[in-house]
């Protein structure tokens, strides 16, 4: 016996960027009597047969790291998928500012988890992105929007119907459109990359590299591994860390991790500079970090063609700032930047 | 039918994946290491999380989690902790069969005295069937292996959950009571 029911609830407010065939809005549930999240996606755009596929994907894929689906309706024109509310995207701090070593740890292992599941129950996302990692109130990640999301099959391979270019994986450029986890690998690394530089960087680099190469041979950089740019992640990120980043987005698939697995137990052995706040500021750079006595900040600014780097101690009950003279340095170029602005942080470190 | 034996360690967690009763295959042996950037109870809830993912991605029928033993001199207290996290997360219904015991339960399971699980652990005893006992594998990895292949022989029908129950300073151990006992449970799947 077949029931049909009625589902209501009040569109608040839009969400997100407007997708190709999807919406995203907050809003409040007459049966539930609570915010909910809802996905209007347009019956128009997609086949009859594949109306809720992703709503069944994301409940198939069920984990704590997994975006939870309340239900899934539909009207004689729209599907919707109801999921509950979660504080923020990765990607909101990223406009703010860079994660800390510690919270690119602690995100990445909780977005890692979600992928590693919905590897296991032979999927893959395709759509590895700061927008998709949410937060929920209690700071805990989950992977979002498995619109693009595809069963593999025999050969462990799938083909997405639709792919974001400044994410696209090397090899669906150079070899073939069917794709591996390897290419959620390449997106989970970039991920990775992108909550260590934040979105301002990233952003300036992908609109210069765009703009230097054309529309079109730009993705030739993607191709060839020259974007994004191996040498613009943050002299404080440990090597350990810098090491997983750049196995992760390797341009030859069989050169990356074999497994998510495999690459969250590399990213639970990150364990130095944990704390450091790494901030752009006007024609330069600031890391700073500060314990219940003192704040330490290394600026790294441009002068002229070389770069001055200045280290400061503030001692934050007299308030009094001293600077550093022994790691401080002006005028300097080359390889020396990154080794002293490593050595001033290195140095800075409690218990280092 | 799988099984999972499990090591703990303060920094990571050693497990093993065995199938096939009657002639074991190892399918999986390798390491959950705990996130050192987190603090303790983060780097539980990590432990909790991974190792129900892997419940999952391999299908676990039964487990046997290796504790510390009873008497030893200077237990470690964050690998109590993973222990006690690994117990609950059992205890919450994540595999249908399961123990949590010392090496001579897990020797009982296997059929053979304390003191010969005890070298089997060390590698100055071997067990039949295993290939390179003494030299390819460390102590945790093959007290996770022996966990595992325990786990294989835990009987069909769901047990409850038993713990060895000694207090951990020096005492008279009660190893024979901590051993399977027979208050099986017979909760719905």
């Amino acid at each position: 016996m077949l029931i049909e029911t009625a589902v209501r609830f009040d569109r608040l407010k839009n969400l997100a960027l407007q997708g190709a065939n999807s919406q995203v809005f907050l809003a409040r549930d007459h049966q539930l009597q609570a915010p909910v999240v809802i996905k209007e996606i347009e019956k128009a755009k997609i086949d009859e047969a594949r109306y809720f596929d992703e709503a069944a994907k994301l409940y198939a894929a069920r984990h704590p790291n997994v975006v939870n689906v309340l239900y899934a309706s539909s009207t004689p024109s729209h599907v919707y998928i109801a999921m509950p509310q979660y504080a923020c995207s990765i990607e909101a701090v990223l406009r703010e500012r860079p994660l800390t070593v510690r919270e690119v740890v602690r995100v990445g292992l909780g977005f890692l988890s979600g992928l590693h599941h919905i590897h296991v129950k032979k999927l893959v996302h395709f759509d590895i992105k700061p927008s998709n990692v949410l937060l929920d109130a209690a700071g805990n990640a989950a992977l979002a929007d498995f619109g693009l999301c595809q069963a593999v099959n025999a050969a462990g391979l799938a083909t997405p119907a639709q792919v974001y270019e400044s994410h696209m994986a090397p090899e669906y450029l150079v070899a073939s459109t069917s794709l591996s986890t390897a290419a959620d690998i390449y997106q989970a690394g970039l991920t990775l990359y992108r909550m260590c530089v934040g979105t301002a960087l990233w952003q300036a680099q992908l609109d210069q590299v765009i703009a230097g190469l054309g529309p079109d041979r730009w993705l030739e950089a993607v191709a060839h591994g020259a974007f994004p740019s191996r040498d613009l992640i943050p002299p404080h990120i440990p090597n350990r860390l810098r090491t997983i980043i750049l196995r992760a987005i390797q341009p030859n698939p069989d050169d990356r991790f074999e497994s998510v697995m495999e690459m969250m137990n590399e990213l639970a052995r990150v364990d130095e500079a944990l704390d450091w706040q790494f901030t752009p500021i006007a024609q330069g750079f600031r890391w700073e970090m500060a314990n219940d006595e003192q704040r330490w900040t290394v600026e790294l600014k441009g002068n002229g063609p070389l770069a001055d780097i200045i280290a400061r101690r503030e001692n934050l009950a007299t308030g009094k700032v001293t600077e550093i003279h022994s790691l401080s340095h002006t005028g300097v170029k080359g390889a020396k930047v990154v080794k002293y602005v490593q050595e001033a942080i290195r140095e800075f470190t409690p218990g280092a | 039918m799988i099984a999972l034996g499990l090591r703990a360690h303060p920094k990571h967690v050693t497990f093993a994946v065995v199938t096939n009763p009657q002639a074991p295959v190892l399918k999986a042996l390798s390491t959950v290491t705990l996130p050192a950037a987190l603090h303790a109870p983060e780097q539980l809830f990590f432990v909790r999380t991974t190792l129900l993912d892997l419940i999952r991605e391999y299908s676990v029928g039964s487990a046997v989690v290796r504790t510390t033993e009873p008497m030893a001199k200077s237990p470690n207290l964050m690998r109590l902790n993973i222990e006690g996290v690994i117990q609950e997360l059992l205890g919450a219904g994540a595999v249908p069969r399961y123990f949590a015991g010392p090496l001579a339960t897990i020797g009982r399971h296997l059929g053979v005295s304390t003191k010969d699980a005890k070298r089997m652990a060390t590698g100055e005893a071997n067990i039949d069937g295993v290939d390179g006992w003494a030299d390819q594998y460390d102590n945790e990895q093959r007290e996770a292996i022996m966990a595992a292949l325990a786990a294989l022989r835990i009987p069909r029908s769901r047990l409850s959950m038993i713990t060895a129950t000694q207090p951990l300073v020096a005492g008279p151990t009660h190893i024979e009571q901590s051993a399977l006992a027979d208050d099986e449970v017979s909760h719905a799947d």
